[in-house]
């Protein structure tokens, strides 16, 4: 049982702010990812948690103590680095066996051994105990740093963009591999990263950093479909999210969405919908526009670009002055210069305030 | 074909300099070492022989006779002190430097390279001054003392380089997997420093080891008088007796090149340490 809570945590650098007052609850369980691009101060976090950095100012608990004055060996916290940072003098064995050895938790060799053996098991390592890290293919090294972390059974995970080194295909099934190491020992991890997509599909929560600040704390569900600001919807999804400029405003009675080349009438349940006509800001995922060649809706925009993806295309459609990205079917065999008609998602419209680039969802909850 | 041609005879041009360097860096010590296992009148004869006709140690003997063994054992204990206590400090102080941001920390790294770059000479009259004041001439530990004060700031400069060179996740793992700061450094780091430690070490040991200026103005007794004073006493004592003064030079030279063999693979390694990540 150990939750971690952030209050009014600020780190400077010299002049770079790299953390301005973070408030963060994590409760015991949760796998939470730290998401932002680089620089946006995800590492500090980790580090603070760690007791590598110390904080300026602000308090940091793990399970209901404070731990700001503790030194990172107190802290009941095990911790993988991007890099693996395995000890390059000692076997396999011996790394994983590290923290075990530290003085005062006094296990017996015995002990240690059982241990290992059987960290190295559920890691299908244990044919590698005898090895040196160099010896080992990046895939299995950060293997190993998981089993040194986990060998401990701590209460606290903290993971630092511990696949960013791997090659694609073997990062998604490390991904599951630690979600299904997560599901196993239930500890709360606290875990960084710049893809989105390793947020999404691992996390129970995520929190969203951009310049030292925390943008949003939600649920993947939440931080995908209700983004509280323009840099989250912008940030997670697998491309860009279409922004489109215009304004909000009543067309015979109903709230429409309006911008050069596009009228698009939306959802009147939505709350937030007032009849006064207001500039915003749309934006729209890919996945929520459809292009079609054939007629079906008054939008029309002029293709530029086709990508195949996977089991579909992704046209990009000039309209107006924008350029959107949509949805198409292989089947409909779009090239660049064809004619589309454009068929949107009422239901996946987010509107922003151009000025604050907050949503108008979040400012009436 | 001619490709080929033009890979063997580079490889052999290769091989021919080699061998002319070899020639041209071996020669003299081969000369020499073969000059003092021969009977004193056959060294001068010529043609000289490379490989002598006739074998004897006398010369080596006359060292003997002439206490060469005290001296091997003054340079080897004031060598050896100066070789720890260099690498003592300067691996605590290149890690100070490499790892903590204190204040004063650049006056310490700009003392430390104005230092190296001041030539012993300018140094000796007021080293003289200091260590007779404080009644440590003609002692071994004056000279470890001078010693340790030149050579430390190499030290702890090479330190200093091949710490950064380890990256710090590997300690704040260890402090997280829960080690103090200190048990990090034994446990994690200095095994990782071996090839550095080495390189420095051998660095101190020749320069210490050879030192002639600095032991011959701080001692003038025979009890402490080192290898390279006492070779250059010999040649008082000796004259123009090649025999027991090449067998000196000899006697000087064997055990700093026998611990250079011995590490040649480790000092490669130091030397390159900091450009290759291990
Ligand atoms: N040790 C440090 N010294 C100076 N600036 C730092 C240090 N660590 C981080 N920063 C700065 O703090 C900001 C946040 O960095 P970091 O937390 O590492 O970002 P992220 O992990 O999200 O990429 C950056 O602007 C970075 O340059
Ligand atoms: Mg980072």
């Amino acid at each position: 049982m150990t939750e971690v809570r952030f209050s009014h945590v600020r780190k400077s650098f010299g002049s770079v702010i790299a953390l301005a007052g973070l408030d963060l609850d994590i409760k015991s369980g949760d796998f939470v990812s730290l998401l932002g691009p680089s620089g946006s101060g995800k590492t500090t976090t980790l580090n603070l948690l760690a007791g590598l950095h110390a904080a300026d100012s602000g308090d940091i608990l793990i399970g209901d103590k404070r731990v700001n004055d503790l030194s990172p060996d107190r802290r009941n916290i095990a911790m993988v680095f991007q890099n693996y940072a395995l000890y390059p003098h000692m076997t396999v064995f011996e790394n994983i066996a590290f923290p075990l050895r530290a003085r005062g938790r006094g296990f017996a060799e015995a002990e240690i051994q059982k241990k290992v053996k059987g960290v190295a098991e559920s890691l299908g390592v244990a044919s590698l105990l005898a090895r040196y890290p160099k010896e080992l293919s990046g895939g299995q090294q950060q293997r190993i740093a998981l089993g040194r972390a986990m060998v401990r059974e701590p209460g606290v995970f903290l993971l630092d963009e511990p696949l960013s080194n791997l090659d694609a295909r073997l990062r998604i099934r490390m991904r599951r591999d630690i979600k299904a190491l997560h599901d196993r020992i239930r500890s709360t991890i606290v875990y960084v990263t710049h893809d989105q997509a390793e947020a999404l599909t691992m996390s129970t929560k995520i929190a969203v950093f951009d310049q030292g600040e925390l943008q949003q704390y939600g649920s993947p569900n939440e931080i995908y479909h209700r983004p509280l600001n323009m840099f989250v919807a912008n940030f997670v999804g697998e491309r860009e999210i279409n922004f489109i400029a215009g304004q909000l405003q009543a067309v015979e009675g109903i709230p429409t969405f309006i911008a050069p080349g596009l009228s698009l009438p939306v959802n009147a349940e939505e709350r937030w919908c007032s009849l006064e006509p207001r500039d915003a800001v749309l934006g729209i995922r890919t996945e929520a526009i459809f292009a079609r060649p054939t007629a079906g809706s008054e939008t029309v925009g002029l293709v530029e670009q086709v990508e195949l993806v996977g089991p579909e295309l992704v046209a990009y459609v000039k309209i107006g002055e924008s350029q959107l990205s949509c949805r198409a079917e292989l089947s409909s065999e779009l090239r660049s210069g064809d004619r589309v008609h454009l068929t949107f998602d009422p239901a996946h419209f987010h509107f922003f305030d151009p000025q604050t680039t907050a949503s108008l969802a979040g400012s009436t909850k | 074909m001619s490709y080929k041609r033009a890979i063997l005879a580079r490889g052999l041009g290769t091989f021919v300099l080699n061998c002319v360097i070899v020639f041209f860096a071996l020669a003299p010590l081969l000369w020499g070492f073969s000059s003092s296992i021969k009977p004193t009148d056959q060294i001068l004869k010529v043609p000289p022989e490379i490989i002598p006709s006739e074998v004897t140690f006398a010369h080596y003997r006359t060292l003997i006779e002439n206490d060469v063994f005290r001296y091997m054992g003054n340079s080897a204990i004031v060598s050896a002190a100066t070789v720890l206590l260099c690498l003592g400090i300067g691996t605590f102080a290149g890690y100070a430097l490499s790892r903590f941001a204190f204040r004063g920390r650049n006056f310490v790294m700009v003392v430390v390279v104005t230092v190296m770059s001041i030539p012993i000479a300018a140094l000796l009259v007021p080293t003289y001054t200091l260590i007779a004041n404080i009644g440590l001439l003609d002692t071994r530990t004056g000279l470890v003392l001078l010693y340790t004060a030149y050579e430390l700031p190499i030290v702890i400069w090479i330190m200093l380089g091949y710490f950064n060179t380890i990256p710090r996740q590997l300690e704040h793992a260890a402090m997280i997997d829960g080690y103090s700061r200190f048990e990090t450094l034994r446990r994690v780091i200095l095994p990782l420093t071996g090839p550095a430690m080495i390189a420095s070490g051998l660095f101190v040991l020749t320069s210490a080891w050879n030192d002639f200026v600095v032991a011959v103005v701080m001692t003038s007794g025979q009890a402490v008088r080192t290898l390279p004073v006492a070779v250059y006493f010999y040649l008082g004592f000796f004259g123009r007796e090649w025999g027991p003064l090449l067998a000196a030079s000899m006697v000087s030279m064997a055990p700093i090149i026998l611990i250079f063999i011995l590490f040649q693979k480790y000092f490669v390694s130091g030397v390159t340490g900091g450009s290759v990540k291990g």
